[in-house]
């Protein structure tokens, strides 16, 4: 399989280190699966994605555009959910897409993305673009199950009206190698863009995951945060950057990366950079990695867990609030992921 | 109407002392440029053996070679063929301030650096331009066996000493200003430290670069052995040109099993000068590096002292405060890479930017495959005292290893509008109040130097406060 360079930080630094981008497979998808969507009444056919869509990189983004392309106008004032399910199989192993989800002033849409397995070798090239006019609201829940050795490539670009909200939550559970790139304009006034994500990671998994939100409007307001657990020879990149233009007064801005590490032989790599040009704004980091805290796995025990149970409990109580952000319909689905991938590996994700 | 708001004012860094300028009289210097001939040239003034001009050729074709990192600021108006890369002062080195010419004596009284000598130091060492011109170590420091010369001195005087080390830490090919370093270097300080031997006061080289268009190329090697204690404090300014001046120094820092090595430094070179400087420790098992920087000065500067925690146990704490002006461009940041087991990490890096400069951190902690037990805190704070400034924060954390403790946090703003009201409904003025969140802001990094240098960074920053919140 082809390598190709995605997810480049947007303010690089030294080369030595190999890690302004990464070199990841790439394939089209050949065989693809069909989505089945809930609902088509907002739906056209074909799908222009904004001049500034750059996407994981160029081949990727060719890769989405070689699938279904549909454009989906919320009007004004309607409420609206949609639910895309793309089962693969042996026979239909892969799927690519381009997308446009337009929500008009005042909408408001709720969209979930349920991606089921089959077909080991499976690509999964998506690209969207979410425009929302002021006031909108978006929700969008996206979760795995099932995905074995497949390679994923999920690629947004979300740009907001004065007043609208967006908030994307994923959980990551498959995959052999899952690359997330999103891109984030807060143009209007009092926007905001929340994006969080779960993931567990095993056996020789990569997840390469990209977030860049530049503030533009003032008083806008950005969330990133990421939390999950490495075991086996996991590896995970998370390259966040937030970026307070000169004029976005006000703005706030949050990173958080927090990753629990469970065999000696997982590799976490975090770059989160804040760039800033506006005084007027608080840009906050955090991040935290590192094993289970032995103590807190002992009280567990003391009380009659377990070790395997302590720290399914731990690493569980770590993810359960984001789990909770996810559309209802998916929690238990993943919750159970969660749970059936730390047994099967003895506690280890 | 709302009523305007009038921001805070905070004086650039006052220059005055730092911005005299001597007469440019020199013994000899080179020609403008970086050819082989001026490397012969320099090699040939030195009277070098062989095996350094040969040292110095491979690095000059290794830096005609390599391409300059894409992350770095705009260097395009630093022109090699501009710089001279070797000016020897109108003396040779003296031992007694008294001795030299009066306008160098002149130039380090201004400084303060003689009076320092007295009152809190074990040893000086004082270059001009590209060669040391003063360097003294009180007797009971030579009677403990502390070795603190000029470089080339200690090249010829204590080749055992310097063969091994020289080059070590930082190689020609670490990045083209090294390999330009190697090709061109100068002056510079030695510091051995016998086993065992606590220097209780510090000792200070002091860099002045006075003629302009010239570059400063000095090598500092320090070599803390088993169980010993050290403080180096390391100080560069020069006064303000319209052409450009270059600083591409390398300091290689060798802590052995269970020594201290605290390395201070406080930079304020004038604001044609690129540092591009390089610097980098070793530290054994149980040992401890401590890096204290403030960076004032330059036009641009490229500034990550590297530290390799080779040895179980040992540690590595990292206090920075960078503080960027109008046309200034200051990347600086830390670099740790955890090799050994159970090693310590503590890096806390402040910026203020204002007046259009440009305050960046840039930083690694690699915590490698074998590194367990490894913890660690990074804390990155920067100060916005206006919007046509720039502050970026760039850390890169690479992990591999389950068995660590990692924690990182950073934060960018400006002065809080709430803690300026809570001081003054304490009884504070809008003036006192700011001055005082500002201070408290740098507090950390003043405290961690000597206190006669805690002052001399006071006097640095020179706060100046007014108007209202509206």
């Amino acid at each position: 399989m082809d390598l190709e360079k995605v997810n480049r930080l947007p303010s690089p630094t030294w080369r030595y280190l190999k890690t302004n981008d990464s070199d990841l497979p790439f394939r089209n998808a050949e065989r693809p699966a069909k989505a089945v969507w809930s609902d088509t009444t907002y739906m056209t056919e074909g799908a222009v994605l904004p001049a500034r869509f750059e996407g994981a990189s160029a081949a990727w983004k060719e890769a989405a555009a070689s699938g279904e392309c549909r454009t989906v106008r919320i009007p004004a004032g309607t409420r609206a959910v949609l639910r895309a399910e793309i089962a693969m199989d042996e026979a239909a192993p892969d799927f690519a897409g381009t997308y446009v989800f337009h929500v008009e002033k005042g909408a408001e849409l709720r969209l979930v993305w349920q991606w089921k397995g089959g077909g080991e070798d499976g690509v999964c090239a998506v690209a969207a673009a979410y425009e929302l006019e002021d006031g909108a609201v978006l929700h969008v829940s996206s979760a795995e199950e099932g995905l074995g050795g497949k390679l994923l490539c999920m690629q947004r670009l979300i740009e907001t009206g004065e007043g609208a909200q967006a908030e994307f939550v994923s959980a990551d559970l498959g995959g052999r190698t899952v690359i997330t790139h999103s891109r984030g304009y807060l143009e209007g006034k009092k926007s905001t863009l929340h994006e969080y994500g779960v993931y567990t990671a095993g056996g020789r998994q990569h997840l390469d995951l990209f977030y860049h939100i530049d503030h533009l409007g003032e008083e806008t307001d950005s969330d990133v945060e990421v939390k999950g657990a490495l075991a086996g020879e996991a590896k995970k990149v998370f390259r966040s950057t937030i970026d307070f233009k000169r004029g976005c007064s006000g703005a706030t801005g949050n990173e958080g990366d927090y990753a629990i590490q469970l065999d000696p032989k997982t590799k976490n790599i975090s770059l989160p950079l804040l760039l800033c040009t506006e005084d007027n704004v608080a840009g906050n980091h955090a991040s935290s990695a590192g094993q289970i805290d032995e103590q807190t796995l002992y009280y567990l025990m003391s009380r009659g867990l377990t070790k395997e149970e302590a720290r399914r409990i731990v690493v569980e109580s770590l993810l359960r609030p984001l789990i909770d952000r996810l559309d209802e319909s998916l929690r238990d689905g993943v919750l159970a992921g969660v749970r059936s991938r730390l047994d099967a590996e003895g506690g280890e994700a | 109407m709302a009523e305007e708001r009038k921001k805070s004012r905070i004086d650039d860094v006052a220059r005055s002392i730092y911005d005299v300028k001597d007469a440019v009289e020199y013994a000899y210097k080179t020609e403008s440029g970086l050819t082989e001939e001026i490397v012969r040239e320099i090699s040939a003034q030195k009277e070098e053996p062989d095996w350094m001009l040969e040292k110095r050729l491979a690095a000059l074709r290794l830096y005609q070679q390599m391409d300059i990192a894409p992350w770095m600021p705009d260097i395009s108006e630093l022109d090699m063929t501009h710089i001279d890369t070797y000016v020897r002062p109108k003396t040779d080195m003296k031992a007694r301030w008294e001795d030299l010419p009066e306008n160098i004596r002149d130039t380090f009284d201004r400084l303060g650096i003689p009076e320092a000598e007295k009152k809190s130091l074990a040893g000086v060492g004082a270059q001009y331009d590209s060669e040391v011109v003063y360097h003294n170590v009180q007797e009971e420091m030579e009677k403990q066996g502390v070795i603190y010369v000029d470089f080339e001195t200690a090249v010829k005087q204590y080749p055992e000493l310097v063969k091994p080390y020289f080059g070590r830490l930082i190689a020609p090919n670490y990045h083209k200003f090294a390999a330009l370093h190697y090709a061109v270097w100068s002056g510079g300080s030695f510091v051995y430290v016998p086993k065992g031997v606590d220097v209780k006061m510090p000792l200070q080289s002091y860099f002045r670069l006075n003629a302009p268009g010239a570059g400063q190329f000095e090598h500092t090697l320090i070599i803390v052995e088993e169980g010993a204690n050290c403080h180096f404090i390391e100080g560069c300014s020069a006064p303000r040109y319209n052409v450009a001046n270059l600083h591409a120094g390398a300091v290689e820092l060798f802590v052995k099993k269970g020594a201290t090595l605290r390395y201070s430094t406080i930079e304020n070179w004038s604001k044609n000068m690129y540092n591009l400087n390089t610097k980098r420790a070793l530290v054994e098992e149980d040992g401890h590096m401590i890096w204290v920087s403030g960076s004032f000065g330059s036009h641009t500067s490229c500034l990550y002292p590297d530290t390799v925690l080779k040895g179980d146990r040992s540690t590595c704490d990292f206090t920075g405060i960078t503080f960027a002006g109008k046309g200034q461009f200051l990347d600086t940041g830390s670099k740790v890479e955890c090799w050994g087991r159970d090693t310590h990490v503590s890096i806390h890096s402040k910026s203020i930017s204002k007046g259009g400069g440009a305050a960046i951190y840039r930083g690694v902690v690699h915590i490698g495959p074998k590194a367990a037990g490894a913890k660690g805190a990074i804390s990155c704070e920067s100060l916005m005292l206006d919007n046509e400034s720039r502050s970026d924060t760039i850390p890169d954390i690479i992990i591999e290893n389950d068995n660590i403790d990692l924690g990182h946090e950073a934060k960018i703003g400006r002065i809080p509008d709430e803690d300026i009201y809570y001081l003054m409904s304490r009884g504070l003025s809008e003036e006192e109040a700011k001055a005082m969140l500002v201070r408290g802001f740098a507090e950390p990094i003043s405290k961690a130097l000597p206190l006669e240098y805690a002052v001399e960074m006071n006097r640095l920053i020179d706060l100046e406060f007014e108007g209202s919140i509206g």
